[in-house]
């Protein structure tokens, strides 16, 4: 496992997480982990809180979105020859290590080219709330019936993927729909995937950092207008 | 269903679907240009020549003249919005590359700096 780490990082966009930030990348540091953190223009103190930590930081000069933070995050990592595998953790607490862990592990053992995490394959949905459930399932059923590929969720910021998978990832869609962007890379160049089982944790905190429902609207729109004007 | 209306929609469809393809940009460029100088010339044309749009309506299936310059400039006013659009998507797109560039260089800098000083 220490070999698989050591030709790892994780990717933890971040915007407006000052509250948790520093405990999320504490919890990485245990792994031992290059940990890269893309401060997406925030405009609380997250930045200092992630300088306090072994985290390196890159700062955009203002907001554009998760996509464009995970790009970033990923052209640097790409700099680095030894990196072999790329993660995405989301920095407001909603991931657990242990998976990303096991999400490393299998990826570095049955040797896909991105492993998805997925809060429907096992049975804690009980804790998602009913409205955000609703949506996903949505979405869900909705991108499984516009593409070749079928998932269980769709809209997962725990991830990981091989260099293989980096060098041509290319996100245009600097906002949410990034997770569809993806999506849409795994069927369109046939990259071998799988879903592993992750928990999600809903609190109080992560609730009201979620993805409010009108912006599934934009989400549609901005998949919608990149699927017409795609090169 | 008179022919204007199968013209204008098929005409439609086909132009945006070309236009956002980014088939071929210089073209596509081109064609815009050649499109929006048609439009004035029988602007132009329309003015100076009342009745000649009537004659140009008819056949088509419109009453008026009048009503063949409105749809023409809907049309117009839509394609110009699409210009628009595209054209901010390509300089946001633009925008976005030249700030991670930024904020990768400026990291690099700082660990760079940060060596420099743990050495010392």
């Amino acid at each position: 496992m220490k070999n698989i780490i050591q030709k790892s990082c994780v990717i933890v966009p971040v915007y407006n997480e000052a509250g948790v930030i520093r405990q999320v990348i504490k919890s990485l540091e245990k792994l031992g982990i290059l940990i890269i953190c893309v401060n997406d223009g925030s405009t609380d103190n997250s930045a200092k809180q992630i300088k306090e930590t072994s985290a390196i930081l890159i700062t955009h000069p203002f907001n554009m979105g998760q996509g464009a933070a995970i790009q970033t995050g990923v052209d640097y990592a790409l700099g680095f020859a030894s990196i072999q595998y790329i993660a995405t953790f989301d920095g407001d607490g909603q991931h657990n290590v242990v998976d990303l862990k096991s999400l490393l592990h299998f990826i570095a053992k049955e040797k896909v080219d991105i492993v998805l995490g997925s809060r429907f394959l096992n049975k804690t949905h009980a804790t998602i709330p009913i409205t955000k459930k609703v949506l996903l399932k949505t979405a869900i059923t909705i991108s499984n019936l516009e593409r070749r590929i079928k998932l269980t969720d769709v809209h997962n910021g725990l991830r990981v993927f091989n260099r293989r998978f980096a060098e041509m990832l290319n996100l245009r869609l600097s906002g949410m729909a990034h997770a569809s962007e993806i999506i849409d890379r795994i069927s369109q160049n046939n990259y071998a995937f799988a879903e592993r089982a992750v928990t999600i944790n809903y609190n109080d905190y992560s609730k009201t950092k979620g993805q409010p429902l009108l912006n599934s609207v934009n989400i549609v729109a901005e998949l919608f207008l990149n699927r017409i004007s795609s090169k | 269903m008179s022919i204007i209306k199968i013209i204008l929609i098929t005409g439609l469809i086909s132009l945006v679907v070309y236009f956002m393809s980014n088939a071929d940009t210089y073209r596509v460029n081109v064609t815009k240009k050649l499109l929006g100088l048609f439009f004035v010339l029988f602007a132009i044309m329309s003015v100076l020549f009342p009745n000649l749009t009537d004659d140009v309506a008819r056949p088509l299936g419109i009453g008026r003249g009048a009503d063949l310059l409105l749809y023409l400039l809907v049309i117009a006013f839509l394609f110009t919005v699409l210009n628009v659009y595209i054209n901010n998507r390509k300089s946001n797109e633009q925008i976005t590359k030249l700030a991670r560039k930024i904020s990768i260089l400026e990291t690099k800098l700082e660990t760079k700096s940060n060596n420099k000083k743990t050495r010392i």
